[in-house]
């Protein structure tokens, strides 16, 4: 958002305006324009390109039996963490294959790059039989692992998963996949409007039940909070999309810095899943595609990610 | 001393939330003047006065301003973003 500074001596007066990112990190992930996988050389090529240059921020999954080695060797071939600038920050995403070269990895992150460090992103969603007491007990023993190397600039995330906390009585609404704050550092969602055309929350962020219901469980346990992934999709059309987003960030800038702010905290993270590419496979209904390519909307994310909205 | 404000500058273009915004003023302002003062029994003396218009800051998001330095030709003021 631009703000106008006014600065008066004597009769004498000048004005300026000064622009704050409605979050401290803004990004997006990025494919190419209807293909897969999102990855970096797509951050740093067409993504950046499209926003000007702005995104500061991605995040990247590794799972299965995918090496992690080294920052340096980085995910994939084409897929090289080390390639992203050193102010954007870095989420990467783990699962149990991981786990045992955590310290080797971590202590490879060049000092003050920031990286957020995630065990099973969306849990809620995928962790094997919905149990809940696992996952808490191998987050932390994750978390004991990435401590363990004093790397001061990497930090701990839990990355909920939204659709469960839109459904009432799940493990997820009851709070029962939280993770206790001595092991986390920021707590963040995946949130999507994924509804079919005419469905969407009729007020986006602000009433949707998925990212309230999450703010009630996860916002008073004294840590910044983050959107690291967010997508709107494309039932509407281009310009209800492009309105839904400034709904979004217009309710964001209220909700963290208003008279009644739902955290203490400045808002860590707003990324935009900027692909129609989910769980690896390129999308063909509506409700999955969360790719904008007209001009209106891509400046309302270029302007979010500058501070401008 | 007629004031005259020639430009202000920020330390950087954007912002992220919490961090410090710092704002550098230039110009000609009033900084300090001194005045003799003579009483209704004759008697004078001298000291200093702080002009009652310093320079003055409003933001249209109610930040509070805090002047770190002034001079009377370039001031510079501290927020939180």
């Amino acid at each position: 958002m631009t703000d106008t500074v006014t600065i008066r001596a004597g009769t004498a007066n000048i004005t300026a305006t000064v622009q704050v990112r409605v979050a401290q990190y803004v990004g997006a992930m990025c494919s190419l324009v209807n293909d897969c996988p999102t990855s970096v050389s797509s951050w740093m090529g067409i993504g950046q390109a499209t926003f000007g240059g702005a995104l500061c921020s991605n995040k990247m999954f590794y799972s299965g039996t995918q090496t992690m080695n080294t920052w340096q060797s980085g995910h994939l071939k084409t897929d090289n963490e080390s390639a992203i600038p050193p102010h954007s920050l870095v989420v990467i995403t783990f699962k149990d294959g991981q786990i045992p070269s955590l310290p080797s990895y971590v202590s490879s992150i060049p000092p003050g790059r920031p990286v957020w460090m995630c065990y099973w992103q969306e849990a809620e969603d995928s962790f094997p039989n919905g149990d809940y007491k696992t996952f808490v007990a191998n987050f932390i023993k994750a978390a004991k692992a990435i401590r363990s190397v004093g790397n001061p600039n990497v930090k701990i995330l839990q990355n909920c998963a939204g659709y469960q906390y839109g459904v009432n009585g799940s493990t997820a609404a009851q709070g029962l996949w939280v993770v206790d704050p001595e092991w986390v550092d920021f707590y963040s969602i995946d949130c999507y409007q994924n509804q079919a055309a005419g469905n969407w929350p009729s007020q986006g962020l602000a009433n949707y039940p998925e990212f309230q219901n999450w703010l009630k469980i996860f916002a008073g346990r004294g840590r910044p909070l983050g959107i690291t992934e967010y997508g709107v999709n494309a039932c509407n059309g281009d310009a209800a999309r492009n309105i839904r987003i400034q709904q979004d960030c217009a309710y964001l800038r209220q909700a963290f810095y208003g008279p009644h702010p739902v955290s203490p905290f400045p808002l860590a993270l707003w990324q935009y899943w900027w692909s129609n590419c989910s769980a690896g496979v390129l999308q063909t209904s509506c409700t999955k595609q969360h790719q904008f390519t007209d001009a209106a909307t891509i400046s309302t994310w270029w302007q979010i990610c500058t501070g401008a909205l | 001393m007629s004031s005259v404000i020639t430009s202000v500058t920020f330390d950087k273009t954007v912002y992220s939330p919490g961090e410090t915004i710092t704002m550098t003023v230039v110009g000609t302002w009033d900084e300090i003047d001194t005045i003799t003062v003579t009483t209704p029994d004759g008697a004078t003396g001298t000291g200093t006065l702080t002009v009652t218009e310093p320079l003055r800051v409003t933001d249209s998001a109610s930040r509070i301003w805090t002047l770190q330095s002034n001079n009377g030709n370039t001031a510079a003021f501290t927020t939180t973003a």
